[in-house]
């Protein structure tokens, strides 16, 4: 499992990438169609969880609890 | 419970601004409940109005938007008619300590059945970042732009004084540790309190160089520290919440009492108010 972030819901505040210990967002540089500047995940295999299987108790879940528009999703 | 069982999808993406402390306080909120199993027809939110108001709105459940500076009065009310309810106060450090201090002081000296989230952004988010009586010492808001030269309020400190059952605070930047304290809260009998220390980068941070809600919430982090790690010759409010002087946020939790609850004390019988039976 790693995280994915949702364009839809994104305000582009950049919470994720301060909060991650594991450094697996970056600052983004491209607008979104809804005019924000939304993180990438650029090193998805990083993540506390990238091993986790879909269905197991996530390990680190720091991003999701702070991302206030609920823009990141486990997949 | 998934997340839009909780929260009405056809709401989202919320009204708050981009990097509101507020989000992860409903996420915090979310996931308190859903881990404790708790059913949403029992519980009702209730809420003043405030940016932090908003909040029950959101949410797939019953909830009272009363006016400004009474939720607690309302949840009073609520608790005392349907005793079977649980009732959750979700309002601003404005809406429940400036307008509805007395409020607040009162229903935990009674020890009222309900459980308060209390967000604390230092300012009147709302109405454009007026000055509140949780503003730290010298920062700066629309109406003291030479800084606040008033000392604010220390929230938790008062809570605790005045009776309540349990009292914790802590900030946005402590998400797992806030979980847990509303996992305590919600489950904890009597007048229970939970500040959380928010950041509001677009009517507070903005004016004191901390626009970006990364640095509010850096600034939020650095400027808090747990309970365990106070010295002595800082225990008392006015060190603690000078964010001039010492420059501190005191976090973790602050009491955990078993008093009587309010509802407990007294019953009624055929609408007639009597002692309970022991
Ligand atoms: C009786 C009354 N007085 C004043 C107002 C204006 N007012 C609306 S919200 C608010 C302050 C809310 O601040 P807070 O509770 O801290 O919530 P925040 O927006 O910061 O989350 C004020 C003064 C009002 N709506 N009603
Ligand atoms: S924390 Fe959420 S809203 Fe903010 S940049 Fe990251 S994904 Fe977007
Ligand atoms: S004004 Fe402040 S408290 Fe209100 S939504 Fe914006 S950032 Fe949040």
């Amino acid at each position: 499992m790693y995280p994915t972030i949702n364009t839809d819901y994104c305000k582009g505040c950049n919470l994720c990438v301060e909060v991650c210990p594991k450094t697996v967002f970056t600052v983004g540089k491209n607008l979104s169609q809804r005019g924000y500047f939304n993180p990438v995940v650029d090193y998805r295999e990083k993540c506390t969880n990238f091993r986790l299987q879909k269905g197991q108790k996530i390990l680190c879940e720091i991003c999701w609890l702070t991302c206030p528009e609920h823009a990141i999703e486990f997949i | 419970m998934e997340f839009f069982d909780f929260y009405r999808k056809d709401r989202w993406p919320h009204q708050f601004c981009p990097g509101c402390g507020l989000g992860t306080v409903m996420n915090s909120l979310y996931k308190a409940f859903s881990d404790l199993n708790m059913d949403l027809k029992n519980t009702v939110f209730v809420s003043g109005i405030g940016c932090t108001g908003r909040v029950p709105g959101y949410i797939n459940g019953d909830s009272v938007h009363t006016t400004h500076g009474r939720p607690i009065a309302f949840a009073t009310g609520i608790k005392l008619a349907r005793p079977d309810l649980n009732v959750v106060v979700i309002s601003g450090d404005g809406d429940l300590f400036a307008i509805g201090g007395n409020h607040i002081i009162h229903a935990a000296r009674r020890n009222v059945d309900i459980k308060v989230i209390a967000v604390n952004n230092a300012t009147y988010g709302l109405t454009g970042g007026q000055l509140a009586p949780t503003t730290p010492h010298n920062m700066i808001t629309t109406t003291s732009p030479y800084g606040n030269k008033e000392h604010p309020f220390a929230l938790s400190e008062l809570v605790a004084a005045a009776g309540a059952n349990y009292v914790a605070r802590w900030t946005t930047a402590h998400p797992n540790q806030l979980v847990n304290s509303i996992k305590t809260a919600l489950t904890t009998p009597g007048f229970t309190f939970v500040e959380v220390i928010s950041q509001c980068p677009v009517n507070f941070g903005r004016r004191n160089k901390m626009g970006d809600p990364v640095y509010h919430l850096r600034w939020i982090k650095d400027h808090s520290i747990p309970l365990s790690k106070v010295t002595f010759d800082m225990k008392s409010p006015f060190d603690f919440m000078d964010i001039d002087f010492k420059g501190i946020y005191t976090i973790g939790e602050f009491v955990k009492r078993d008093r009587a609850p309010y509802g407990k004390t007294i019953e009624t019988e055929n609408n007639i108010l009597r002692p309970p039976k022991e």
